[in-house]
Parts: structure tokens; sequence; C-alpha cells
């Protein structure tokens, strides 16, 4: 403050003319029309973030299940089973560009690694559903998406009678 | 020739009997007779600039000028008993708010006037033809009047004493 | 004895023609000027409020505060014996924008005045939105400003700059 004085007291003398004088954060301006400004910058950091949810539950940890039963249905006989439960719902939003994956199969039968058993689809193009053990393409931020994805047993070829299981992990990430 | 100086000698004389007249004085042997004055503010009138709510009655900028040298002919008084005064002729504008401070060196005095006074500067025995003086004037000028004129004539007038 | 008199005045007016007079001249102050003064936070070239939302509540509603607050002071003076309408206007109509150049307009911002001199607001992304008006002689306002950052909708993430700009005219 008092360096402000003192240079505003130098600008006030006698022969100094009439400036509009700007001193970074403080204006002065001389005679009866003068108009004086002062600028103030703004700053805001704004972090990326990812919300992904894969299931009816938001609850974290709390798995969906998708379950083909095939009780009365031919292994192998080529005629697709719908997923019992239904499409499973999903949540993406992020202010960053996503990229969903999902883990490789790792199970036996049906559900052994690089099985092309299973079928899948996505209601929501701004939540693609990536192959076993792949990404999908990246979805481009800001995106506040819900949409279903829709597992079908495709029933191609036939195994032994069994209650085969297997856990997939989705991810959705941000660069 | 020396008829007209009695005449003119007695009638100094009837005059200055009559009235305590007051001569002005010849200062154009002064070195300079324009004195600019770089007039500023005062660092804490600037903070009332900038208070909220100043409002002051009066803004005075205030101006030195020290080492202003005078030198008066009192050619025709050496020997007299004078008083010198330094007057500042009325002006037109409101002068109410201007007003020049002094000292001075040696035998003159300091002193302060406004437009329409005259101040005493000296008083004594005048014994140099050229009287002259050091002055370190300060001038004072308020709003009122800086906005109505920039100039300011002072001149010094000697009344004889008997 | 009359004549005398008569002669004397026009013999000391002959005297009395001494040359010279010291003659003081100054400038006038531009400070008998009318002026208007604006100062926008303090002690440092253009004052920066800095936003930082936290992580997790991007767009969730919840305003977050600007630091530090700003303090803005205006005076107007006429002249001395002069009274005038004062207006501060603020001009938004520049939006932030981070390095990939997605605007966000300064709509999302409002302020508040800790003591009230100044009435609280949003900026409306126009040149010259009426910040504070008055009318006076030689007054002079100030107040520290506080900035909030509304967070009601997503934006991509990055750092966004900008600047707002306040001036002050004499009506």
């Amino acid at each position: 403050m008092n360096l402000r004085k003192l240079a505003l007291a130098s600008l006030l003398t006698a022969g100094a003319g009439i400036p509009a004088v700007s001193m970074a954060d403080s204006d002065l301006a001389f005679g009866a029309s003068a108009t004086a400004t002062v600028d103030l910058n703004f700053s805001i950091v704004i972090p990326q973030f990812v919300y992904f949810q894969v299931g009816a539950s938001a609850v974290p940890g709390v798995s969906d299940s998708v379950l083909f039963n095939l009780a009365g249905v031919e292994s192998g006989s080529g005629t697709n089973v719908a997923d019992s439960n239904g499409p499973v719902d999903v949540v993406l939003r992020s202010n960053a560009q996503v990229t969903i994956s999902a883990e490789a199969l790792a199970g036996s039968g049906p559900l052994a690694a690089g099985s092309t058993e299973i079928l899948v689809s996505a209601s929501n193009a701004s939540i693609p559903v990536p192959a076993f053990g792949a990404s999908a393409a990246p979805v481009a931020g800001p995106v506040n998406a819900t949409g279903t994805w829709t597992f079908a047993y495709d029933n191609f070829n036939v195994y032994t009678a069994n209650n085969y299981t297997d856990t997939v992990t989705y991810t959705a990430a941000t660069p | 020739m020396r008829m007209a100086a009695l005449t003119a000698t007695v009638l100094l004389s009837v005059c200055a009997t009559a009235e305590a007249q007051r001569i002005r004085l010849d200062d154009s042997q002064s070195p300079r007779e324009s004195v600019p004055v770089n007039l500023a503010l005062p660092a804490d009138a600037i903070a009332g600039v900038l208070a909220r709510g100043a409002a002051p009655a009066e803004q005075w900028a205030t101006g030195q000028t020290p080492g202003v040298e005078v030198r008066l002919d009192t050619s025709a008084f050496v020997g007299q008993a004078a008083r010198i005064y330094l007057t500042i002729p009325a002006t037109a504008a409101d002068g109410s708010d201007l007003e020049l401070r002094w000292e001075a060196q040696g035998q003159f005095l300091s002193g302060t006037a406004r437009p329409g006074q005259s101040a005493l500067v000296f008083e004594g025995r005048v014994d140099q033809p050229l009287t002259s003086a050091v002055f370190n004037f300060v001038l004072l000028v308020g709003e009122r009047t800086g906005t109505q004129q920039n100039r300011m004539e002072v001149f010094y007038e000697l009344e004889p004493l008997p | 004895m009359r004549l005398c008199r008569l002669s004397a005045i026009v013999v000391l007016c002959a005297f009395a023609t001494p040359a010279g007079a010291l003659t003081f001249t100054w400038n006038s102050l531009i400070y008998w000027l009318p002026f208007v003064y604006i100062e926008v936070g303090a002690g440092e070239p253009v004052a920066t409020v800095n936003f930082s939302v936290p992580a997790g509540q991007a767009g969730n509603g919840v305003a977050v505060v600007g630091t530090p607050a700003v303090l803005v002071r205006v005076i107007g003076r006429r002249t001395l014996l002069g009274s005038s309408s004062y207006v501060v206007t603020v001009d938004s109509s520049t939006a932030l924008r981070n390095a990939r150049g997605v605007p966000l307009p300064l709509s999302n911002f409002t302020w508040t005045a800790a003591q009230g001199e100044f009435a609280a607001g949003t900026f409306n992304g126009t040149v010259n939105q009426q910040f504070f008006r008055y009318t006076g002689s030689y007054l002079g306002f100030e107040d520290m400003l506080t900035f909030r950052y509304r967070n009601t909708t997503v934006f991509p993430s990055g750092t966004y700059t900008g600047q707002v700009r306040f001036t002050i005219a004499q009506l």
C-alpha cells in the first residue's frame, strides 16, 4: 500500500500531463470522461474423474451375474440362449477420455480363454463393451451416459454338462 | 535642473510627512525574475484521496523554491532608516487559498503573506545602494486558486522612517 | 500649495515605475481535475483468483470457493465542490479456456462482498454488466470479494484460465 501511495505522489505533481496510469492492479484516470480499468485473472483446475458402474448395484464390490441356463436346450445346436438375468445396466461418467477394457476369459469349457461363445452388444455407443481381453475404442469426454450391455450365449460348440463360471472385470480408464 | 531637483525633494518631503508613503523598489537587477514552482501533494493528502469517505475541505499543494536572490535598488535611500515590505497584490481570482512563506538570510525576516497583504521583511538602516537577500520560498496553493490562476507577482516596498 | 500637490503626484508617478517584479508560476495539478480510481487485488501485478475442484466432485453442484478474496476499491472525485454519479461495470464476455481451447463461461462464477458494500452477483457473460453504482461527492467504497465456482456442470478436465475486467466511469 505504501509503495502505491508513493508512486501516486510522483504522478500527482505538476506537469505530469493527463495520463491514464495503470499500475497492474489499480488504475487512476483524470479528466471528466475518463475511465479506469483493472483486470482480474481467474484460474480453475478441474481434475479428471471417472465413474463406471457395471450392473444394477452402485455399491463397490457387489457384482451382477450373467446366467445362461441351457436346460432343455441342446448343447452345440446353434440356438442362442439369452441371459436369464436380463440386460446389464451400465453407467459411465467422466470429464476425460475413457477407455473401457475387459479381462480375458479364464474359465473352462465355454468360458475358457479364447472362447467365442459369449456374445455381447451395447445399447449406448457412449458405453461400448469391449471384447474379452481387449479394449473398446476410446470414448471422448465429457461423458455422462447410462445404458445396458446385453449378453447372449452363442451355443456353437458342444460342451459336457456342467456349471461353468468365471468372473470378468471391466475397467474404465482415463489417460 | 537644480531647481527641479529642489522642487522634487521638497515635494517628496511634503508627501512623506503627509502620509507614510511606501515606495515600490526596483528589483530588476535580481538574477531571476521568473520563479517556476513544481507543486506536489503531500503523501498523506494522497492517502486522503485514496481513503474511503475522505472528502477534504482543502487540498493544499506545496512547492519549494529555495535560493531566490532578490536585489533591490535602494540607491535613493542609502543612509535612510526604513522598513522594507514584501507585498503581494490582490488577485482577481479568489486567492484565499494562496499563500507564500519564506525564510531569508541575514537581516531579512522570515514571514508569510497572501494576496492583498504585505509583510515586513527588513527594518533598519539602508547602507547599500543595492540591497540583496536570498529567500527560501514555499508556495502553497489550494484547489480553488489552482484551477483559476497559475501565476502570482510579488514586489517590495520601502517605507522611510523619520 | 494645491498646485504643488498635483505636481507631487505627477512627479511621484514618474519616479514610481520601478522595473521588475518577482513572478511565481506553477502548473495546475492534474489532481485538481476530476478523476476515477479503481483497485482490484492488492500488491501484485494482476491478481489471480484460484479454484481447485476436489477430486471426485466435478459437476456435483457443491460450490468451490476461490482464493484469495480480492479487495475491490473505487473512488470517484469530480472537483472540490462537485458531486457526480459513477458506475462500475465488469466485462465477463470472454470465457475461460483450457489448453485444448475448451471454453468455461464465467457465468459459472458468483461473487459476494464481505461487508455487503457491493451487492452479490453472478457474471452474465456481457461486456458491461453493472457491478456497482453510486452518486456522491468524493467518496470511496471498498470491500473484499469472494468468488465461487458453481460446479453445476461437468467440464472436461484441465486448467482453465482467463480474465474479467472491472471499469469505473463517471456518468
